[in-house]
């Protein structure tokens, strides 16, 4: 909070590239590791938080402060993510093919996926789910945030968040003991 | 790539609360974070870049720029085009008129009159002779007369016949 109050104050003073580059190095990975999470793929995400990032840059003059930079940073992020994972949907569809099974092979092949096979598992799971109930799940089962919060970000009523996130916690969950045996 | 032995009847009451999925298994190249850094200022200095230049001093975007010369020098040929125009097809009308006019004082009534004659037949011209007695010139002498047959080489014999 003490970051956005100063890279507000320096964006007013005029010192535009400064407040930005606070921005960044403040943001950059806690936004980055929600969009690799929500698109798997380390480019993707590479793609999608610079395009973030230069969103950010173009909305900052009508940022009005009204929630943190995080809370914006965030809905700009998702937006931009949920955007790409509907297209990527729409021309798998097209295509006849299904996006959610490209990503697990993603998933499988990534160099920069670290994490065991239960992780994978969960990656894989999560995957699965439709791209709104994905970012509802990844905010509130790996950031932790409060209902509240999400809603900020979402523009969607706690209560609905609450059923969503349950739907997707009962997916993954069932996803995950169905494939209890595939490695 | 680690590996963690679950059970998998444990793992079918509620595997996601373990903690352990939770912690982040996804890694980026060295220097990632530094490296997009820079890949966005130079992306938003382009951008940047670009706006300046389809910009000029006056904020206008270049496009229109480029235009509002083009589309003042269009008007301003039309506009003078029009007036010209104007200018030549006025002046063009008085001269015809004037011309007329000039044309009608020169060789007056008689000539329109001779122009509407030559324009109908003998028969007509007959009709119109015997209806306006007034047009006929009957101030002819008859020295003129024989002078005209005396030109026109018409016989004597014909001549002796003409009663006076």
């Amino acid at each position: 909070m003490d970051n956005d109050k100063e890279i507000i104050e320096l964006y007013r003073s005029g010192e535009r590239e400064q407040a930005f580059n606070i921005l960044l190095r403040t943001y950059r990975e806690r936004l980055y590791w929600h969009i690799r999470k929500m698109v798997c793929d380390h480019d993707d995400a590479d793609d999608l938080l610079q395009s973030t990032f230069v969103k950010a840059w173009e909305a900052l003059p009508s940022f009005r402060g009204e929630s943190g930079i995080f809370t914006w940073l965030y809905r700009i992020a998702t937006n931009v993510t949920i955007t790409f994972l509907k297209k990527k949907s729409l021309s798998a569809t097209i295509s006849l093919s299904d996006y959610s099974s490209k990503l697990e092979g993603k998933i499988e092949e990534d160099p920069y996926f670290n994490g065991d096979d239960i992780q994978m598992r969960l990656q894989k799971a999560i995957a699965s789910l439709p791209p709104k109930q994905r970012n509802v799940f990844i905010l509130r089962y790996f950031d932790e945030m409060k209902y509240s919060e999400i809603s900020q970000i979402t523009g969607i009523t706690e209560g609905a968040l609450k059923a969503s996130y349950h739907h997707a916690y009962e997916k993954v969950r069932k996803y995950m003991a169905e494939h209890s045996d595939w490695h | 790539m680690n590996c963690k032995n679950y059970d998998t009847k444990n793992e079918s009451d509620d595997i996601l609360k373990d903690m352990h999925l939770r912690e982040n298994p996804y890694e980026v190249p060295e220097g990632y974070f530094d490296k997009m850094e820079s890949e966005v200022r130079d992306k938003i200095r382009k951008e940047e870049r670009l706006e300046e230049d389809t910009e000029d001093m006056s904020g206008q975007p270049v496009l229109k720029g480029l235009l509002r010369p083009a589309l003042g020098l269009v008007f301003s040929f039309l506009i003078v085009f029009a007036f010209a125009y104007g200018i030549f097809a006025l002046t063009g009308t008085l001269k015809w008129k004037k011309n007329a006019a000039s044309k009608a004082t020169e060789s007056g009534y008689v000539s329109s009159e001779t122009d509407a004659i030559r324009e109908i037949n003998l028969y007509d011209y007959a009709q119109y002779v015997s209806e306006n007695p007034s047009t006929i010139d009957d101030t002819v002498s008859s020295e003129d007369i024989i002078n005209y047959l005396t030109e026109s080489n018409t016989p004597i014999a014909m001549l002796a016949d003409i009663e006076h």
